[in-house]
């Protein structure tokens, strides 16, 4: 049952009067339950895309299609769960009103399925600080809570824009083990944008490699290292051989002549 | 210990500049206009009920016309956040409202509503409005893109999105626009009572400028810097309790 | 490299870009008065104003033509002292920065008190000035000195601490002594702030002189709309707050000229 559905979407944007294509028409797929990583160079539509699958933004063209409906039901039914790359948490809201205010503005009948604000906290490793406010916290605390927060309605679909993407690489390794182990509770459908090639092996089922002007897919990679995953997974040679595909799709000839040099 | 001396060093530059002029004018040094500060304080101590008697239509004026501005600035701000397309023509109005002079506005103030109660707190509400008009509209507006697509995602309703998100992060900012109306509604006041009045700080102090009475216009000034200040840090007290986190308290001042 | 850059510059008339600016400025406001004039009358006529509340423009623009050296008398009055004021209170004021820089013991004794002083409107102490200084000219100087001074000490201030410690290490690691550090790093970081205080300073500075006149009854601008107010002479009264609002805008243009000419020269 494929639970994303991106087909022919593109995006054009009116810069200095011009029209620019930032997106050629893109297909991609998730199954449910499936873990997708976008990356590709800067500039070249991954927010883009992943904010038209929001339906923050309209696509120029094609279809995307969440669970069979179109993204403006998925969203208004809060079936889109988004994670952005910086926290935007309220300042002034402790990290449990923060991660409760999906709730607030669904309302209070809704809902009653999911887990609890503070189950989501201890889920996310956050316990002990539900009262502190966003400031208080680390950049990686603050990550967290948007995740909780992000989770709180049970979303069919977790959109995350490199959401650690300013943390530094031992942060970043702990969170991504994190992120793999509430995944594995939760079983959501995620699509993630990154800028490591790492990370992308380490989290995904299946990359998506863009290039730049016009974005557009160049390579998709099935990673067919075996789950639960742990850091020692790093050293596989099925691991090696996926980063390694990656590299080549988004260096191309440019890492041969490296090479030869 | 830190906070103590960042007080006790300008409070001693303070007493000290006072204690100069003390000097300087019982020794007979300063010029017949500058009054000795004692005797600026014993006057105000013996005229004590005349002072209350002028400052009273004054601070009247100064507080009713600072609420008015401050209602009508939030609901204009509200409106134009609203209304988006309104915002270059208030903007408009506003900036050539704000930059014909007082004292051409205030004729034809009086003009069409005569020297009244009226007329003072249109004064007052004028000179107050667009500072925290500016101010007020330009926090509504200063949620972070990524906050706005949060609520975009979460399918907030443009009520929800204007009480949770747009109200708070305005907070700091009508606060910002208050510090600098405040003093200007005791401004506003005085500039009314200029146009003319019986009653009055301002009344009071042209009053001692025409009669040449030194320690009369020396208490009345220093009467309406210290009404100026304590309303400045009154707004000050609220922010500091309304901002219950001091990262936020303060924007862009 | 950059010696050839700077070359070039400065075959450039160092005139050049302050006088467009003005050019530009001066068009503008002319473009602008026009419109100003035909909406104005298109008000007076559909509404029927009287002419005590707004006198028409033709009405105006003879009060222009018939007493016009009175008008330019009083403009000049005001702008005078208005720029008098000013230079005192930027030379008061850069002087005063530099202090609390060199001080920081200084700057802690004084800066709480000046942010308090700050707060109080220096229009409320006019009839305080007008007492000290006289009914005459020193009294509006001394209004325009005193109101645009603290405006312009801070943005100095600002200005000479805006050079990053980053910056300051690198002029000193190539070796430049403390006085080349202090000239070629924190007078030119500054010199965008002080105009910033400066044309923040301009536009409401001629209005407080003509406030000053207002109360003091010195002959400029604000002695002349009051007097033509208490005559009823409500055309003049007009031509005079136009006058007034020109002289502000053209003040305010000249700083910004200004500030384009400083910063063409020293580049
Ligand atoms: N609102 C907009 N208006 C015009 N152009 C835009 C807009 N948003 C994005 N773009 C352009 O679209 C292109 C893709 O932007 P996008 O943010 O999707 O890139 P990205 O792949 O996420 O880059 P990064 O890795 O740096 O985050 C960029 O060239 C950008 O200039
Ligand atoms: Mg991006």
């Amino acid at each position: 049952m494929e639970q994303l559905t991106v087909r022919g979407v593109c995006k054009r944007f009116e810069i200095d009067g011009r029209s620019v294509e930032v997106l050629s028409p893109t297909d991609l797929t998730l199954k449910a339950g499936e873990f997708g990583a976008l990356i590709g160079p800067s500039g070249c539509g991954k927010s883009t895309l992943l904010r038209m699958i929001a339906d923050i933004l309209p696509p120029s063209d094609g279809t995307i299609l969440i669970g069979g409906h179109e993204p403006a039901r998925a969203r208004r039914e809060h079936e889109i769960g988004f994670v952005f790359q910086d926290p935007t948490l309220l300042p002034w809201r402790s990290v449990l009103d923060n991660v409760r205010l999906p709730l607030e503005l669904v309302g209070n009948s809704a809902r009653l399925s999911g887990s609890t604000p503070q189950e989501l906290i201890d889920l996310v490793g956050l316990s002990g600080f539900e009262h502190a406010r966003p400031g208080q916290l680390s950049g990686g605390m603050q990550q967290r809570a948007a995740i909780a927060r992000a989770l709180i309605l049970s979303p069919q679909l977790l959109l995350l824009d490199e959401p650690f993407g300013a943390l530094d690489e031992i942060t970043r390794y702990r969170m991504n083990m994190e992120l793999l182990r509430i995944r594995a509770e939760t079983r959501t459908t995620s699509l993630m944008v990154t800028h490591s090639i790492q990370e992308a092996v380490f989290m995904a089922d299946r990359i998506f490699v863009l290039a730049a002007r016009p974005g557009r897919i160049v390579d998709v990679v099935e990673v067919e290292v075996e789950r639960p995953r742990k850091l020692s997974v790093m050293n596989s040679p099925e691991f090696a051989a996926a980063v390694d595909r990656v590299r080549t799709s988004l260096f191309g000839d440019a890492l041969g002549m490296l090479d030869d040099a | 210990m830190p906070d103590v001396r960042r007080v006790v060093l300008p409070a001693s530059v303070f007493a000290l500049a006072i204690l100069a002029f003390e000097l300087a004018a019982r020794a007979g040094l300063t010029p017949v206009t500058i009054a000795a500060p004692s005797a600026v304080l014993a006057g105000m101590a013996s005229h004590g009920g005349l002072l209350w008697y002028h400052l009273e239509p004054t601070l009247l004026v100064a507080v009713t016309g600072f609420l008015l501005a401050i209602l009508l600035a939030l609901a204009l701000a509200a409106l134009v956040y609203v209304v988006k397309p309104l915002e270059t023509t208030v903007m408009t109005i506003g900036t050539v409202i704000d930059s014909i002079p007082m004292i051409a506005i205030a004729p034809v103030l009086v003009i069409w509503m005569g020297l009244s109660l009226p007329m003072r707190l249109t004064i007052t509400t004028i000179i107050c409005l667009f500072p925290i008009f500016i101010s007020v509209l330009q926090g509504l507006k200063s949620p972070p893109s990524t906050a706005n697509e949060l609520f975009t995602n979460l399918a907030a309703s443009p009520l929800q999105r204007f009480r949770l998100l747009a109200i708070p992060y305005a907070l700091p900012y009508l606060f910002v626009g208050l510090k600098i109306a405040a003093p200007l509604a005791i401004l506003g006041a005085l500039i009314a009572e200029w146009t003319g009045a019986e009653r009055g700080l301002g009344v009071y102090m042209l009053n001692a400028m025409f009669g040449l009475r030194v320690i009369e216009l020396w208490s009345g000034v220093f009467l309406a810097c210290a009404v100026s200040a304590s309303a400045y840090m009154l707004v000050c007290l609220f922010e500091l309790l309304s901002i219950t986190d001091s990262g936020r308290r303060g924007v862009g001042s | 490299m950059s010696g050839t850059v700077a070359a070039v510059r400065r075959r450039h008339n160092p005139f050049a870009g302050a006088g467009r600016i003005a050019a530009h400025r001066i068009g503008n406001f002319l473009a602008f008065l026009l419109a100003l004039g035909l909406i104005w009358q298109l008000l007076v006529t559909v509404f029927a104003i009287p002419r005590y509340l707004l006198p028409p423009p033709p009405a105006v623009l003879a009060a222009f033509g018939g007493h016009g050296g009175a008008i330019l008398q009083a403009a000049g009055f005001t702008v005078l002292c208005t720029s008098i004021g000013m230079v005192i209170s930027v030379v008061i004021a850069i002087t005063l920065a530099i202090a609390f820089i060199a001080s920081d013991r200084l700057s802690r004794a004084l800066m709480p008190l000046i942010i308090l002083i700050r707060t109080v409107p220096m229009i409320a102490v006019a009839p305080l000035i007008i007492l000290i200084f006289g009914r005459g000219p020193a009294n509006s100087i001394g209004m325009v000195a005193l109101l645009t001074f603290f405006q312009i000490m801070l943005a100095a201030k600002r200005g000479f601490l805006s050079p990053s410690p980053n910056a300051m290490e690198m002029m000193h690691t190539y070796g430049a002594s403390f006085w080349q550090i202090q000239l070629k790093v924190r007078v030119p970081f500054a010199i965008p702030y002080i105009f910033t205080g400066l044309r923040i300073a301009s536009g409401s500075a001629i209005l407080c002189a003509m406030f000053a006149e207002w109360l003091s009854g010195a002959p400029g601008l604000g002695m002349l709309i009051l007097e033509s107010y208490s005559v009823q002479d409500f055309p003049l009264m007009w031509a005079a707050v136009l006058t007034s609002t020109t002289a502000a805008y053209l003040f305010f243009t000249l700083t910004l000229a200004m500030e384009r000419l400083v910063l063409d020269w020293s580049r």
